[in-house]
């Protein structure tokens, strides 16, 4: 990793706006086959390079691929994990769960209070949840493909484009075991976490391999993340 | 004016959200609608002792009417003064910040203060009695509280600020309708000051006309412009001691990109012309944050004090009370302790109808201004 020797280095989270021609075929891709696969490629590529030349232009010196392939910045893992499965939101339960959240409890008027492009996109994101992703059978990993398909994405726009340093973004297993219901492991247990853990990290090593930085999402705040589990993953990396 | 001499006082802009019943009838008084007018006046003088008594409740120090009875911080005045008329139909002002990038929507709202006000015929009187009914709604108000707040203040608009919001039609330019809008405004501001009330003059103008209503005016022009509308206020403030002022300048209070807002290290020693005892100005938004340093360079009036905003309000965000001492005492570093009382950046309900901070979470702002306040006192007082 670069480090700000003579200057300080700018860099950002990871997801970055998609183009509103992608997103059609995000949805559709999200609910699930069939869709215009060699098109979303093609789109994806686009907005890809699209994104980083906006990035070095606006002098960011840590580049990614803003996410442009994927719908959110965990729920591509139906894609790329074995064990996740589509299934319909209970009738119900189609308001995004953060709604129940303690600081919207907390301030009922917040929602009526929200101005129009923001209930927009509160309708939107209530239209995209039309499905959950829940544990149904042993977690595996079955991204090789596609990490691969988006490093060589991500390659591709990068060529001629000055920049210090690349990272592409990926999810952390405690988000995945605290955001998602578990229908298949038994109890809610360290071993089910470290089984999770060891198999969607296959994910790693692909990135590390093609000397991409990758950043790990960890947006709950449960340590589930122990100093063994790290050194065992350091070790296998 | 009090000063925070032994602790950091605290304030707002003035404007807070209507309860929901005093806005329907507010939307149909604006909307030319029958309402019952007894029952209006009634619910503007309780709302306003209910909003005092939240302020207190808030750990609010100067306390204002949250200008319950009127549509919005300027509007007022056309069921004030006659020659004004509001007109519907005209192109609402584009601001200049957002021509660059035609996908943000600015986030909207409000209605009722989209009607123009349009200058039609000489300025004058016609209800001298509204303004001596806020203050008797905010005296009453005081009466059910206990403790008392330090003290009381009822915002008004500037004669620059309507010379930005009508279109003048009657006088033969801007400097002649700024004289006469000066002159009858006065009466306003000398009544509230009479009532024992701080005035605060809202002059939005002063910062927001610069990208609003100039937009292909240089900074010389614009500073020209501003020398003139301060020229107008002084002279409505003729007469009044400068400590019972405050002064609100603000650069919009929509959450927008604001990146072709003036700078206030450009136009800070014209501001400090307004014969006032506050500058109040915006210093918590991201556009605006960084400007506490501008007061190194800067030495203040005799006697002023700086009002600085230490919380947002085109956000929803409540800020850490940790984050709000830390603003605070930047300004206390660079114009010392005494000289800063903390404020938000402009009102929670500059138009009665568009909260675009949720009324509750307002209140949560007003908490955690006090709260900061508090740890930065701690800090500077010991």
């Amino acid at each position: 990793m670069q480090r700000s020797t003579h200057r300080i280095l700018t860099t950002h989270v990871g997801s970055l706006a998609r183009p509103e021609a992608l997103m059609p075929l995000l949805r559709l891709k999200e609910r699930g086959p069939p869709y215009d696969t060699e098109a979303f490629a093609r789109l994806v590529r686009e907005a890809v390079a699209d994104v980083v030349r906006k990035q070095v232009e606006a002098g960011i010196d840590i580049v990614t691929d803003g996410e442009q392939g994927k719908e959110s910045f965990f729920g591509y893992i139906n894609d790329h994990f074995n064990g996740f499965a589509l299934q319909p939101v209970p009738p119900g339960q189609e308001r995004n769960p953060r709604a129940a959240g303690r600081e919207y409890l907390a301030f009922p008027d917040t929602t009526p209070g929200l101005n129009a492009s923001r209930q927009a996109l509160a309708v939107a994101v209530a239209t995209a949840r039309t499905v959950s992703i829940p544990v149904r059978d042993p977690i595996s990993y079955k991204g090789h493909a596609a990490v691969q398909a988006d490093i060589a994405t991500l390659k591709t726009a990068l060529c001629g484009l000055s920049h210090e340093e690349v990272f592409l973004p990926a999810i952390a297993p405690s988000y995945i075991a605290a955001t998602l219901p578990n229908a298949y492991y038994p109890g809610f247990s360290d071993t089910c976490l470290q089984q999770a853990y060891s198999d969607i990290s296959g994910q790693y090593p692909a990135l590390h391999q093609k000397s991409l930085l990758h950043r790990i999402f960890r947006s709950n705040n449960r340590t589930l993340w122990s100093r063994k589990s790290l050194q065992k993953e350091a070790k296998k990396v | 004016m009090h000063r925070s001499t032994d602790r950091i006082l605290t304030t707002h802009a003035g404007s807070l959200a209507r309860p929901a019943d005093l806005l329907a009838m507010v939307r149909a008084k604006e909307a030319g609608q029958p309402y019952d007018h007894a029952a209006f006046a009634a619910r503007v003088h309780t709302a306003v002792a209910e909003v005092v008594g939240k302020q207190m409740d808030a750990g609010i120090d100067v306390v204002s009417d949250g200008e319950q009875g009127k549509p919005g911080f300027a509007h007022y005045v056309k069921d004030r003064l006659t020659g004004l008329v509001a007109r519907e139909g005209l192109p609402p002002r584009i601001s200049s910040d957002q021509a660059e990038f035609p996908d943000f929507q600015p986030p909207e709202g409000g209605t009722l203060n989209t009607r123009r006000m349009v200058c039609i015929g000489p300025l004058g009187w016609k209800d001298r009695t509204a303004v001596q009914t806020d203050i008797e709604n905010l005296q009453a108000a005081l009466q059910t509280v206990q403790p008392q707040p330090t003290e009381a203040f009822l915002p008004t608009v500037s004669p620059g600020t309507l010379a930005q919001n009508v279109i003048n039609e009657y006088y033969k330019d801007e400097e002649a309708f700024l004289q006469a809008v000066a002159e009858v405004m006065r009466e306003e501001y000398h009544a509230i000051v009479q009532a024992g009330f701080l005035l605060q003059i809202d002059s939005p103008d002063l910062a927001m006309g610069w990208h609003t209503q100039f937009p292909d005016k240089t900074l010389e022009e614009f500073r020209t412009i501003m020398t003139r509308r301060i020229e107008a206020l002084n002279h409505a403030l003729a007469g009044i001691p400068p400590e019972r002022v405050r002064h609100h300048i603000c650069w919009g209070n929509g959450e927008r990109p604001h990146h072709k807002d003036v700078e206030l290290q450009h136009i800070i020693d014209i501001l400090l012309t307004a014969r006032v005892g506050a500058l109040y100005v915006e210093g918590a938004n991201p556009r605006h944050g960084h400007e506490w340093k501008v007061f190194r360079e800067v030495r203040l009036p005799e006697g002023m004090v700086v009002i600085p905003g230490v919380i947002d309000t085109k956000t929803n965000i409540i800020e850490h009370p940790e984050l709000v001492a830390d603003r605070i005492m930047n300004y206390a570093s660079v114009v010392g302790r005494e000289n800063v009382i903390a404020g938000t950046d402009c009102g929670f309900g500059t138009s009665a109808d568009r909260t675009r901070v949720a009324p509750s979470i307002s209140w949560a702002k007003l908490q955690a201004l006090a709260e900061g306040a508090r740890l930065a006192s701690a800090r500077l007082w010991g």
